[in-house]
């Protein structure tokens, strides 16, 4: 008997029942689809995090202001203090003291009502330096950026994103029109092409406006120098841990504090981001998985079960084949691929519905679900594995029937 | 009914020469009887026992059993139930192994065989014919037919030709594509002969073929046997039913795990010899040779049943 009759035997035997077939690789099925959800999920969270890291721009690092403590001693939380200014920027984008940062930008950030044309619209104002566009990697789709002229005589110039631009304007062609920000006219000199978002705000909906003049016509409050975060650019990929060291040093040393704990400002990388969704997506992976690893086993079981069932049915059938001349190895292959088929039918039901759901998904949780070719072929492998591992020993039980019991059994 | 029609007709031409004058039939089969058949021992058991163990109780079903069976002789195995005659079938089927004694089948020791080799013995030596017709219900009677040539690992083509031949040769060539239930007891009856006969077995085993079969079936099947004879083949058949036995060519009678005494003309090992050169004479003479003998151990058999 070869394979292929084999195959068209033990085929037709899952056949004949099918229902019970059906029921039986349920388990398989959930567990095979779990994992294609798992993996999906895994990879989906690795390309919304990727996008958004080429979205804030490569190799930067996030200086934060450290926590603040008010007059009553109750400690803010991080960002909330007003430790870093402009004076920061200026030492970290000395070549001297900090080599391996290429670049730096300091923002000055806060929410203002800017109006055109009667309409209202609520922003989030950053005043910034001209070296802010290459820093975050920013286009611009009309128009210039600000520049050290602007910067120098604090301008009333404006670059606008371009929702801000659209929900002002109804398009981003607007170059050279005025927008009125907190009582003041300013002239839109460009428009930033379009980044999406990162985890915490809208990219697109920002108004940018020399740093000098956010401070002095904007932003007034505790110092004028001040900023919200400083934003470095390493000079290359494999100086970013270097580029934190000197960024450290820069700051400990200008703001005379000897021990790094006690930093009032925190050092963030694109790695922190990436570990913090890493983190996310593990506890998810080992929820998923243990899901995915019970139901397999479950489903394991049930196969098993099933495949005694079957050899009890059809003990006289094996008692039949084995009058006819089946050797012990033939009815043990029979029952073997049965029991394979079992589990491959699992595991194809199971990778339509896994990839089924991360199709429909996104649309319900708002995060992408990426179906991996490979996590699909190595789960059907996976399930077809354990059809056979949880087969091998009703299998062997057939195997080892006494042909003369098993042609006298009803 | 269009069924009933070829059944009829297959019958017609099957048993018109057997039916109607029986006395009649051994003297047109009796010449080859003697020159081609009965050649080599095809089973050879010698002091065979076989003991079953449930728990501390033992039973012997089978009490040294002698017993030679050549090429070419349709031999029935008689004796009531509980007699051993079918431990006696198991053994000679390969189906089971003896607890001590000697068993030779076509040659082949089979006494030291593990269960792989012993399956490729029953395959290549043994067709099984059982009562019960054991067909599997899923398949056509075709693919039923090829079993044993799947196992033997014949190519598939070749398989489809002899499967379809044999059926032709039992009579259902127009039956191929029917499952088995959408046969009748006679009709499934033959298409297990034909699975017995695809493999060109060395000997046909039949384990009260006509248990299940009405009259007409079993006619039917017994003719079928009767042209296997006639054909050269070897056919050893288990039966309780006398009518059924007395078809053979010589019966063997077993009882209380023994092989009784034959009637005058049937010893074991020496009767055929002793029997068979008369045969043709007899029959060329007189008719009524074979039916005697035949009735011999008929009469045996009713003594023993009165004792029992």
């Amino acid at each position: 008997m070869n394979w292929a009759e084999t195959f068209r035997t033990s085929w037709a035997a899952v056949h004949s029942h099918a229902m019970r077939s059906l029921l039986t690789v349920l388990g398989i099925l959930i567990g095979i689809a779990a994992v294609i959800m798992t993996v999906g999920l895994g990879l989906g969270t690795q390309k919304d995090v990727s996008e958004q890291i080429s979205s804030l721009g490569s190799n930067l690092l996030i200086v934060s202001p450290g926590s603040s403590t008010d007059s009553s001693g109750v400690r803010g939380g991080f960002g909330t203090g007003a430790t870093l200014t402009t004076a920061d920027a200026a030492a970290l984008a000395s070549s001297v003291n900090a080599p391996d940062i290429a670049g730096v930008a300091a923002e000055k950030t806060t929410s203002l009502s800017l109006e055109a044309n009667d309409t209202n619209w609520t922003t989030t104002v950053t005043g910034t330096t001209p070296s802010w566009l290459d820093v975050r990697s920013r286009d611009l789709i009309a128009g210039e950026f600000i520049t050290d002229d602007d910067e120098a005589s604090s301008a009333a110039v404006t670059v606008l994103g371009s929702e801000a631009a659209t929900e002002l304007f109804g398009t981003t062609n607007v170059v050279g029109q005025s927008v009125t920000i907190d009582d003041r006219t300013f002239e839109i000199v460009g428009v930033l092409a379009s980044a999406g978002s990162d985890s915490s705000s809208n990219l697109d909906d920002v108004a940018i406006v020399p740093m000098s003049t956010a401070a002095t016509q904007l932003i007034g409050g505790v110092g004028s120098n001040t900023v919200s975060t400083i934003y470095l650019k390493a000079a290359g990929d494999g100086v970013l841990a270097a580029a934190y060291q000197e960024a450290q040093g820069v700051l400990l040393n200008l703001h005379s504090i000897s021990d790094a704990d006690s930093a009032d400002f925190t050092i963030s990388s694109q790695d922190a981001l990436v570990d913090t969704a890493t983190s996310i997506y593990r506890t998810l992976t080992v929820l998923l998985t243990g899901i995915a690893a019970l139901s397999l086993l479950v489903g394991g079981i049930g196969v098993m079960n099933i495949m005694l069932v079957s050899v009890t049915e059809r003990t006289r059938e094996i008692g039949l084949r084995k009058a006819l001349g089946a050797p012990p190895w033939a009815i043990r292959r029979q029952f073997l691929v049965e029991a394979a088929i079992l589990g491959l039918a699992g595991g194809l039901l199971g990778a339509v519905l896994g990839i089924g759901a991360a199709l429909a998904l996104p649309g319900v949780i708002g995060s992408s679900i990426v179906v991996s070719p490979a996590a699909v072929g190595v789960s059907i492998g996976v399930a077809i594995a354990i059809g056979l591992v949880f087969g091998v020993y009703p299998a062997t039980r057939a195997a080892r029937l006494a042909p003369i019991d098993a042609l006298r059994s009803e | 009914m269009v069924d009933t029609q070829g059944t009829a007709g297959l019958l017609a031409q099957s048993n018109q020469p057997n039916q109607p004058d029986q006395p009649s039939q051994p003297s047109q089969r009796n010449p080859h009887d003697t020159l081609e058949r009965y050649g080599e021992p095809v089973i050879e058991l010698t002091a065979a026992r076989k003991v079953y163990s449930t728990g501390s109780i033992e039973f012997e079903a089978l009490r040294g059993v002698d017993l030679e069976i050549r090429q070419g002789e349709y031999v029935a195995i008689m004796g009531p139930s509980g007699s051993g005659k079918s431990t006696l079938m198991n053994i000679l089927g390969c189906l089971d192994v003896l607890t001590s004694g000697h068993y030779r089948l076509a040659g082949h020791d089979v006494d030291d065989l593990d269960e792989a080799e012993l399956a490729e013995i029953r395959n290549k030596e043994i067709g099984f014919v059982f009562q019960q017709f054991n067909l599997l219900p899923s398949l056509e009677a075709w693919r039923n037919v090829e079993l044993p040539l799947m196992y033997a690992r014949v190519p598939g083509h070749e398989r489809r030709e002899r499967a379809e031949r044999a059926l032709e040769r039992v009579g259902l060539g127009s039956r191929l594509g029917n499952k088995p239930g959408e046969l009748s007891g006679g009709q499934q009856q033959r298409v297990a002969v034909a699975r017995a006969l695809v493999g060109e077995p060395t000997m046909i085993l039949a384990d009260e073929p006509t248990g299940n079969l009405d009259s007409v079936s079993t006619g039917d099947v017994l003719a079928l046997f009767d042209e296997l004879h006639e054909l050269g083949r070897t056919i050893v058949l288990i039966t309780h039913e006398l009518e059924v036995a007395r078809r053979a060519r010589r019966i063997v009678f077993v009882r209380d795990g023994e092989i009784q005494d034959a009637p005058p003309g049937h010893e074991e090992g020496a009767p055929l010899r002793e029997a068979d050169p008369p045969r043709p004479q007899a029959d060329a003479s007189e008719a009524d040779a074979s039916e005697a003998e035949a009735d011999a151990p008929a009469a045996g058999r009713r003594q023993n049943g009165a004792v029992a």
